[in-house]
């Protein structure tokens, strides 16, 4: 009995799969984090490929209050999407979404480098006993995020060296219940998009260092335990390179800009094989042991292992109608007639059988 | 009659040697509850009446340059002018603040501020406004009560402001116990200050709103930095001879230095300090320039054109008639 159950479990792990979550909130350590995208990516840890989903989230809310909030760059929350090794599907939190930290009363909050975006109001009305809000260069700043808040507001820089000016998008337009917005002396020459910089006081470097030592303290620490994002997947020998003899299949976004910043465009995946003449992009993407399935459309593709494509689709359902990784490809009523069909055919067979052996023919 | 009136008045300006020498060297003047001691004093003319040429020994005005030297400790709002009379203020004592509480003070340009300048002191409205100043003594900041708000638009020589003489003769820092405030346009001129890595900026409405609250937010306090009513006198170049003759007569330029050896001020004491006249002298034929500590215009009625000058320097005294021709 144990067998059977350890089994079936093993087999469920590769069998299973279902739609990416996007759209997804859930609640984990006093925030709430909505999923924006999600795929499968692939990591390679001694000596093998092991696949596991991963994906991006944006913080949505807020449940914690009177506390230290730590934004994660990374969090984790269960997911059945694709093929899984692990029940567990890593986020990477990209960005604020709108209001979410609207009227929260906090100790303090950290929000580490290398965010996308910080929706509309993030911050309306937000206390922290703290004092001061530090915050590091964001690619996007919507409307009125600081309104209302009740903190200085420090830029712990406008640019960050690999990234474009931040974009202010009216983030300062109602300027009535503005904080005192602070940047350092240095910062304040660096160039940004929609922001009259008058609006800033600059501070020295010794006051700058003493405001954000605690977020320092905070990112250094996130930098340490920070993850590594997977690549690419590769199936066949593994060796990571253009091999036509092997499946190459990268995952990626072809609209990065998408003008709904919350839910970022979903992933793709460029796949490339023997079979192919050219490189096929897919929307979703499937593996188990033996095989891979593409989607492109509303019309699914089924590859073996090593490329080769499988005409046959019909020869991959099973009795319920469903392909290998759970999609049911044929609906019951179809099913059922189809097996009437097969049951008429059947009878139809073993009556000409019959009347054959009775004419002796 | 007509020819005694004159030769009275020319008898008594030749008597006193220049016209219209209000202050010496060395008076105090007291003022609105201030008390300002006159430093140097020169010659100037005005400049609406001589677009060119001083034509006789009463159209000269004696100017000069002061030191504020004492406050008034009961008054609540302290304006010190940029100028009292035909007199600039240049300038402010060692100590003049010290451990003074005053709800606003007004400051206009100034040349220097001694040590100690506004040690301990209170400014009620919660910040001391400084508008320029060149130099700045030892410790001039030493414990002042309140934002200190740098208004400034040219460089400051801060030497010791910002630090004081220990027990052990070593220097320590020391500044305001408020926060120490620029204008971000003017921030080349904050990178200098030694307190640049703790100073704060802001400019147009923020900016404004911190000199707002300095002043209680009353126009009319800011502006004392243009009630100088003596401006047009202040015209330091003159001619003996319309410019037009460039052959013949002086071109004088008065001005004034420091008196260094005399009690050169800073790090040492203002009460000592010295500044003294200079007339740049320029020969028109020979377009020479001697520099000379004094000029006198000498009323002389036997001659046509009624004067004749008198210049002062360290090797003696150079008398000339307008023309140049030197008078032996």
């Amino acid at each position: 009995m144990k067998r059977t159950i350890l089994l079936l479990l093993f087999l469920a792990s590769y069998v299973i799969a279902s739609a990416n979550q996007r759209g997804v909130t859930f609640e984990k350590d006093g925030l709430v984090y909505t999923i924006s995208s999600e795929c499968v990516f692939c990591d390679y840890k001694n000596g093998k490929y092991i696949v596991k989903n991963e994906g991006e989230a944006f913080v949505s809310g807020v449940t914690a209050s009177d506390c230290e909030v730590v934004i994660p760059t990374v969090v984790t929350f269960p997911s059945t999407y694709g093929r899984i090794d692990t029940t567990e599907a890593t986020y990477h939190v990209l960005g604020i979404g709108e209001k979410a930290f609207e009227g929260a009363k906090l100790k303090d909050l950290f929000i580490p480098l290398g965010f996308k975006f910080i929706g509309d109001e993030a911050f309306h009305n937000m206390e922290l006993s703290s004092g001061v809000l530090v915050v590091p260069p964001v690619v996007r700043i919507k409307a009125n995020v600081f309104d209302g808040m009740k903190a200085k507001l420090v830029f712990r820089d406008l640019k960050e060296a690999s990234m474009a000016p931040v974009k202010f998008e009216s983030t300062f337009k109602n300027s009535e219940h503005l904080p005192d917005i602070y940047v350092s002396h240095a910062a304040y020459g660096t160039r940004v998009t929609g922001v009259d910089k008058s609006i800033f006081y600059t501070i020295g470097e010794t006051v700058f260092n003493e405001w954000i030592s605690g977020w320092t303290q905070i990112n250094l620490e996130k930098t340490k335990n920070g993850l590594n994002r997977s690549s690419s997947l590769m199936l066949s020998d593994g060796k990571r390179r253009y091999a036509w003899n092997d499946v190459w299949i990268k995952p990626g976004k072809i609209d990065k800009t998408g003008s709904d910043i919350d839910l970022l465009p979903d992933y793709v995946y460029e796949c490339r094989t023997n079979y192919m003449s050219k490189s096929e992009i897919f929307q979703e993407l499937s593996i188990n042991e033996t095989l891979f399935r593409g989607k492109k459309g509303e019309e699914y593709f089924y590859y073996s292992i090593d490329g080769k494509p499988i005409t046959d689709k019909e020869s991959l359902i099973d009795d319920k109608g469903q392909d290998p990784f759970g999609l049911q490809v044929i609906s019951q009523e179809e099913l059922k007639k189809k097996r009437e069909v097969k049951e008429r055919e059947k009878s139809l067979n073993q009556k000409m059988n019959q009347l054959k052996n009775i004419l002796g023919f | 009659m007509r020819k005694f009136v004159a030769l009275l008045f020319a008898t008594v300006c030749s008597l006193f040697g220049v016209s219209a020498h209000e202050y010496s060297v060395g008076d105090i003047i007291e003022k609105d509850g201030v008390s300002y001691k006159v430093l140097v004093a020169y010659l100037i003319v005005d400049s609406k009446e001589s677009p060119d040429t001083v034509k006789g020994v009463d159209k000269f005005y004696c100017s000069g340059e002061l030191m504020a030297i004492k406050v008034d400790e009961g008054l609540k709002d302290v304006v010190i002018p940029p100028a009292v009379g035909r007199f600039k203020v240049i300038g402010l004592t060692d100590s003049l603040f010290y451990g003074h509480e005053h709800d606003r003070i007004w400051l206009p340009y100034l040349y220097f501020a001694g040590n100690g300048c506004f040690a301990n002191l209170k400014v009620r409205s919660g910040a001391l406004v400084v508008h320029n100043i060149d130099y700045l003594g030892e410790g001039v900041f030493d414990g002042l009560e309140g934002d200190l708000i740098f208004d400034i638009n040219k460089k400051v020589m801060w030497g010791m402001s910002f630090k004081k003489m220990a027990e052990d003769s070593s220097f320590i820092a020391c500044g305001p116990t408020g926060l120490v405030k620029f204008n971000t346009r003017m921030m080349e001129f904050a990178k200098s200050c030694p307190m640049y890595n703790l100073c704060y900026t802001a400019t147009s409405k923020n900016y404004k709103a911190w000199l707002d609250k300095a002043f209680n937010s009353d126009a009319d306090f800011q502006k004392n930095v243009l009630a100088d009513p003596y401006a047009r006198y202040n015209k330091r170049n003159y001619s003996t001879t319309p410019n037009a003759q460039r052959k013949k007569g002086w071109t004088i330029s008065v001005g004034s230095s420091n008196a260094k050896g005399k009690g050169y001020p800073w790090g040492s004491l203002t009460r000592d300090y010295y500044r003294v006249a200079k007339y740049s002298v320029i020969n028109k034929k020979k377009k020479k320039t001697v520099y000379y500590k004094d000029f006198i215009p000498v009323s002389d009625m036997t001659k046509k054109e009624g004067w004749y000058v008198k210049f002062v320097g360290d090797e003696g005294e150079v008398k000339s008639m307008l023309n140049g021709k030197i008078i032996k």
